[in-house]
């Protein structure tokens, strides 16, 4: 394994073990990981709502060792249109791996501009207050509301 | 098939915060340290943990975790674990730096103590908060385990398989 490889792989450790984490944090009823690489997302995550229901969410952890430039964060627009054309709301979790910091996204099909190769996602700096926001958002009566409304 | 499901991802919360702390770089241009989680089956010994940037060498030392949800108020001056004398016994066995991670699992911050040769044989219930695993103890840490290492025979000398 070269040094770089190396590097990449210990960055997107850490960005899974963040991510699990602070998901850990928001009280899921549950969360995956699906078994093979390119179902197209990095776990699968359950919040139970207030009607007794469960909202479900994708997750795609990203990670990084600088923070997002302008709050903005680069991801292929392949990943984009699979998670944002899903029938599953999809969140974008970067991990900033080196200072141990947070962002989150809501990839939705209203989030893309321009036809490059990448889309470049606003994201927002997880604090207590940004923290406290989602798991509301996580957690309302229908989630796929909820996130199509974010973006 | 099992390979068709998904896996459940929670649980072990102390253990991804250990692995978070000893792999933190924030300081450093990179980690100085590369734990890996032996399982919770594995007796005594929770992570096998090598140094990284010893020329020529991997270097390691063994490490047992212990969460907790202890209040760490700021009248404290220890973290409270639940370790137990057979706990410390196993450590003693094993050659090589050993030591008890106490976790503090809300904050994420993790405490240190050594169980090396000297340390008595009943159960550390307590680790001075001093001994947290900021960046100055992670590299306090690194260069004890090294100097262990330097003071003692990396390989055998011979073998009958040899």
């Amino acid at each position: 394994m070269s040094v770089q490889n190396s590097r990449a792989t210990l960055a997107a450790r850490r960005g899974e073990l963040l991510a699990e984490l602070f998901l850990e944090e928001l009280d899921p009823v549950f969360i995956s990981r699906p078994p093979i690489k390119d179902v197209g997302y990095d776990l699968l995550v359950g919040f139970s709502n207030d009607k007794a229901g469960v909202n479900t969410f994708s997750v795609e952890v990203k990670s990084t060792e600088e923070p997002p430039s302008e709050l903005r964060f680069p991801i292929p627009r392949s990943v984009f249109n699979r998670i944002a054309h899903s029938n599953v709301p999809g969140l974008l979790l970067v991990a900033d791996v080196k200072r141990n910091q947070l962002y989150y996204a809501w990839l939705t099909s209203g989030g893309s501009n321009g036809g490059g190769h990448t889309v470049s996602i606003p994201v927002v700096e997880i604090s207590e207050t940004t923290k406290k926001k989602l798991k509301n958002q996580l957690r309302k009566a229908n989630g796929v509301e909820a996130a199509g409304a974010i973006g | 098939m099992a390979t068709g499901w998904l896996q459940d991802v929670t649980g072990f919360r102390g253990e991804k915060i250990v692995e978070l702390c000893l792999t933190d770089y924030a300081a450093f241009s990179r980690p100085l340290f590369r734990p890996a989680f032996l399982g919770d089956k594995w007796p005594a010994v929770d992570f096998y943990v090598e140094l990284n940037g010893v020329p020529g060498r991997r270097l390691y030392f063994l490490i047992q975790s212990k969460g907790t949800t202890s209040d760490l108020t700021a009248q404290v001056t220890s973290l409270r674990i639940s370790s137990t004398r057979n706990d410390v016994a196993r450590l003693l066995q094993i050659p090589g730096p050993t030591y008890i991670l106490g976790v503090h699992e809300r904050s994420r911050r993790v405490f240190a103590r050594s169980v090396h040769t000297g340390v008595a044989l009943k159960a550390i219930t307590r680790i001075r908060l001093t001994h947290e695993l900021t960046t100055v103890n992670l590299q306090r840490l690194y260069d004890e385990v090294c100097d262990f290492w330097r003071s003692t025979g990396h390989k055998p000398n011979n073998s009958v398989f040899a």
